[in-house]
């Protein structure tokens, strides 16, 4: 693999972001560009949150359940702390586990969709039979499985999430693997006897990595949900730590009180998980043309 | 002789992101009843989106102008439930690839009722398959397919069979688009042979768009031959390949390699983009016998020689 | 005679045909699909052979089997003299160097994903640059690599290379992109190129351009072709000698003159008829071989042409399944068909080996075998002399055939031909 991207003299990356730039104009292209805008707007939040959440989060700082307004604009919790500021400080926590988890499933879903797509046989039937016993699983039950098991933390919930994921990395690259393997280019590769390594890397994984990005901002969107709804079973992360879905289980038997501890966290949680969704729909309409190309030359057909 | 389907100044525009790619321009055709005009061209000359045009069958990005007169009738000014009217019932089409066009789901007995009932709402499915058995005897296959489905069948049954769905509302006009070319020079034989046989039987008229000029030479009265979206020449099939006019058909000609072939011969270059507005004769960089006029003024068709052949050149 | 370049020696490849767990159980054996069944030929240094036949003759397994992309079932494969039917992984690293293919749509032989440059460079990483001794050595840089590059599409007539190195396949013409794939190969300095259909995606107008590039690519590097097509005009120009085959057979090989002058195979006779002409002043009506390609799972019986063939004789290898396509065939007649219901419907028909059989049930099976007697003598043509006997036990009609001539090569005026008629 480090192979392959020390010899790669053709960005892989730089393709697919050039793919993508050509069409940025689409309506898909739109919806992406403004799913980018919004994550970026709340990574922004999360790194400059001392400055600018107005105050502590964890403290109390007025009387419990004030309604949004004056100096609280979204009011204050059941324990008085302030919304807003746990808001601010709270969205670093999903953007922490999506980058911890979607690398981790990732990491170990890309190599085995490659191995398994790229061997058949017996191999890829035993992969492919963990991989759906693990798919079956309805997610969040999953999720809630090993967190039990190995408790709280940003890292441990996030290899729960992770866990939950490996199976779409492994099942998206290994059909497409599968799928690419039989192009006459890749026979072609091996006929020309290049060693298997490089007919994976140079020859079959540019060909699947645009299903890449897709997977990821889905699965992304798809993580900030499990992982408020660990916070809220209370499997999430430990108190102390400002989180939205945490604050929704501290406040949702409130909500007929204070609606806005319950409310503004969940309308952010929404938020971040639609942006993400435009992302992966919008790319996934873009990039995967990308592979029907071949068959769809415009204009140029006989 | 009457006219069938007449085209004219039939252009055809594929908007894509980089601009307009012409595809067909202005060609002026006429195909008389019962007859078979062939239409030869090179991959992306635009003689396949010429056949679907005809049809309406082209993807949302196609642009038409001109008009397609087909038994008196604009086909362009119709609506789309005229349109599909139309196709099936008195135009009708098969392709390269017969596989693809046919739902492998469905048996080869549904086809049939599905084809004959979109048209007929009423026939009952017992006298939709006694039509189906009458067209497949005719097209020689046994009624027995008819239970199998479209995988169990081999490339030149399933090409037959394309035909005689074609063949149930009795069509005046057949569009074949490269109806042989996934099949070997046997079964290509043995379905143009077919092809001929059925048109006098059904007295219909076939267009006959192929890459292969020998199957033109054997099985077309007239012969157009495309280049870069436009008609290059037309005229009856004999004369046009005793004494080719236009330079890009003479050139084709003598590309082609036979079994009598003794030197090899290439047209030199390579086929011209059809993206964006171009000026003068679409074929001046590869053409032998160019003239300073053909790289800024194109040439009109006009009509050339005794058997008034159209041709498109400013040599004539 | 020196030793040959390449010799086949009764080369067989079978595919398994998936069969799913429920048919397994249900028995019946294994299908086998007979691709390539007992072909034998030889290439001479310098030569270009050409294999020629219809889809599905087995004529791109021959080419896969000699590059090492699809195993062997039983035979021989002799490089100089060398056994290279089954190389071990280091001996297939090796005969790859030697052996190289070239595919028929350039298009889909190379990664879209990756430059032209790349895609030779590519070959050049894992094999190491070609010295004027014979051997490889690694490059040293990325530099040495590039200029290899340069100097073999300079060879094979893209120029000026850097202009080409960086393009995607999808900027290339058919043409261009097939000399991108003729110079990754040759990068290996191969001694055969096995071509396989090198031409047929390309447009007539450039056609000839392709073919007298490949012709001036072997005369340069001295190289021995394989060329396959299905295109008996092109296979004409370019081949020394040719082998027709047909369903995993070849059934004339010898000299490209000596075949194309007369062709003694009814088989190559009908694919040479079938070959339309670019003159219409020419036409005439063609007598062409009945129905299609039999399904290589279940090869016809004696010789597999004498189902179609319109010259078989009683001996070519009747059987019981000729029978029902005889029937299958008559039937298509509706009247026919009515006239003669008793003894159908087809489906109810079976063949096993030599026989037909069907049995009638309640019907007279008497009068349908006196039926198929007469429908045998009337309309079977060579297949009526070669019927042992029909007869009925119990309900059952049962067609029984003699058994074939056995079949085997023969030398027929300076050429091999594997037909009865000689």
């Amino acid at each position: 693999m480090a192979d392959w991207f020390a010899r790669g003299r053709t960005s892989l990356v730089g393709r697919l972001f050039g793919t993508f730039l050509r069409q940025s104009r689409s309506i898909a292209g739109v919806l992406v560009w403004i799913g980018i805008a919004v994550v970026l707007a709340i990574i922004v939040m999360a790194l400059l949150a001392p400055f600018l959440a107005p105050f502590d989060p964890n403290t109390k700082v007025a009387d419990p359940e004030l309604p949004p307004g004056g100096p609280f604009v979204m009011g204050t919790d059941r324990g008085g702390q302030d919304v807003l500021s746990r808001i601010i400080w709270g969205s670093r926590v999903p953007l922490a586990i999506i980058a911890v988890a979607t690398t981790i499933s990732l990491a170990l879903g890309l190599p085995l969709g490659l191995l398994s797509g790229f061997a058949g046989g017996r191999l890829d039937r035993a992969i492919l039979l963990v991989m759906d016993s693990i798919y079956a699983f309805p997610g969040l039950l999953l999720a809630i499985a090993i967190a039990a098991v190995i408790g709280r933390g940003i890292l441990n919930v996030s290899f729960a999430i992770a866990v939950v994921y490996i199976p779409t990395y492994f099942r998206v690259i290994r059909n497409h693997v599968a799928s690419v393997k039989e192009e006459p280019f890749v026979e072609a590769a091996i006929a020309l006897g290049l060693p298997r390594r490089r007919v994976i890397g140079r020859y079959i994984l540019p060909n699947v990595a645009q299903s890449i990005p897709v997977i990821f901002s889905v699965n992304a969107a798809d993580a900030v949900l499990t992982e408020a709804g660990l916070a809220v079973l209370g499997l999430g992360l430990p108190p102390g730590i400002p989180d939205w879905g945490f604050d929704i289980s501290l406040n949702w038997q409130r909500f007929d009180a204070s609606w806005w501890a319950t409310f503004f966290p969940g309308l952010f949680i929404l938020i971040l998980t639609t942006a993400l969704t435009f992302v992966g729909e919008g790319l996934n309409d873009i990039l995967n043309p990308l592979l029907r190309r071949r068959e769809t030359k415009v204009g140029a057909e006989a | 002789m009457t006219a069938v389907l007449e085209l004219e100044h039939l252009s055809v525009t594929y908007e894509t992101t980089q601009g307009g790619v012409h595809a067909v321009q202005d060609v002026d055709l006429t195909i008389a009843s019962g007859s078979i005009m062939g239409l030869v061209g090179e991959s992306g000359c635009g003689k396949s989106t010429l056949g679907r045009a005809i049809l309406r069958l082209l993807p949302d990005n196609a642009d038409m102008q001109g008009s397609v007169r087909f038994a008196g009738r604009d086909l362009l000014s119709l609506s789309a439930k005229q349109v599909r009217d139309l196709r099936g019932r008195n135009l009708a089409m098969i392709f390269q690839d017969p596989m693809t066009r046919l739902n492998p789901l469905m048996r080869i007995r549904d086809h049939f009722i599905e084809t004959i009932r979109a048209h007929d709402p009423e026939v009952r499915p017992e006298d939709a398959l006694e039509r189906a058995k009458k067209v497949l005897a005719d097209v020689r296959v046994p009624s027995d397919r008819l239970g199998m489905y479209p995988h169990e069948l081999s490339g030149g049954m399933r090409q037959r069979i394309m035909i005689a769905l074609c063949l149930l509302f009795n069509p005046a006009l057949l569009i074949a688009d490269e109806p042989t070319t996934a099949l070997d020079v046997i079964l290509e034989a043995q379905i143009l042979q077919l092809l001929q046989s059925i048109m006098h039987e059904y007295d219909m008229a076939v267009l006959l768009i192929t890459h292969n000029l020998g199957l033109v030479a054997e099985f077309a009265d007239r012969v157009a031959v495309m280049y870069a979206g436009r008609i290059a020449e037309e005229g009856a099939t004999v004369p046009l390949f005793r004494e080719p006019r236009h330079p890009y058909t003479q050139g084709l000609l003598r590309s082609v390699i036979d079994l009598e072939t003794t030197k090899l011969y290439s047209v030199p270059g390579e086929p011209p983009s059809l993206l964006g507005d171009s000026i003068g004769c679409p074929f001046f960089p590869r053409c032998e016998k160019r003239m300073s006029v053909c790289e800024t003024v194109f040439p009109e068709i006009r009509l050339v020689g005794e058997d008034r052949r159209k041709v498109a050149c400013h040599l004539y | 005679m020196t030793e040959p370049l390449l010799e086949v020696r009764d080369l067989k490849v079978y595919f398994s045909v998936y069969r799913g767990f429920v048919q397994r159980l249900l028995g019946g054996g294994d299908a086998k699909v007979h691709a390539v069944d007992g072909v034998s030929f030889s290439i001479a240094q310098g030569e270009v052979f050409g294999l020629v036949g219809e889809s599905g003759c087995g004529k791109t397994t021959i080419a896969k089997t000699l590059v090492g992309l699809v195993r062997a079932s039983s035979g021989k494969i002799l490089f100089r003299g060398e056994d290279v039917t089954r190389p071990d992984r280091k001996g297939l690293f090796r005969v790859r160097e030697r052996i190289q293919l070239i595919y028929q749509d350039p298009q889909a032989a190379l990664s879209p994903a990756m430059t032209v440059g790349e895609a030779v460079a590519d070959v050049l990483r894992a094999h190491g640059l070609p010295t004027d001794k014979g051997d490889r050595v690694h490059a040293e840089s990325e530099a040495e690599i590039r200029a290899a590059v340069y100097g073999i599409f300079d060879d094979v007539g893209l120029r000026p290379p850097a202009f080409y190195y960086d393009k995607y396949p999808d900027e290339l013409s058919g043409g261009q992109k097939q000399r991108v794939v003729a110079g990754r190969v040759l990068g290996l300095r191969p001694q055969l190129i096995v071509a396989d259909e090198p031409v047929a995606m390309l447009d007539m107008s450039v056609r000839a351009r392709m073919l007298e590039f490949l012709m001036e690519l072997k005369a340069r590097h001295h190289l021995t072709y394989l060329f396959i097509t299905h295109d008996l005009a092109t296979a004409k120009f370019v081949c020394d000698r040719i082998g027709i085959m047909y369903l995993g057979r070849i059934v004339e090989v010898g000299p490209a003159r000596t075949i194309y002058a007369d062709p003694k195979h009814p088989y190559t006779r009908a694919l040479l008829q079938a070959i339309p002409i670019p003159d219409p002043s020419r036409r005439s009506a063609k007598v062409l071989p009945k129905g299609e390609v039999p399904n290589a799972v279940w090869p016809p019986g004696g010789c597999r042409f004498h189902p179609r063939c319109p010259s078989a004789l009683p001996t070519c290898g009747w059987e019981g399944r000729d029978v029902i396509a005889l029937l299958e065939e008559r039937w298509l007649s509706i009247e026919l068909a009515a006239r003669e219901g008793i003894a159908g419907p087809i489906e109810a028909w079976e063949a096993d080996g030599l026989i037909a059989r069907r049995d009638m049930g309640t019907t007279d099976p008497h009068a349908v075998a006196a039926l198929i007697r007469t429908i045998i003598d009337q309309s079977g043509g060579p297949m009526a002399q070669a019927v042992r006997d029909i007869r009925v036990e119990g309900t059952t009609v049962i067609v029984e055939f003699r058994a074939p001539e056995p079949l085997v090569p023969k030398e027929v005026e300076g050429r091999v031909v594997e037909c009865l008629l000689y």
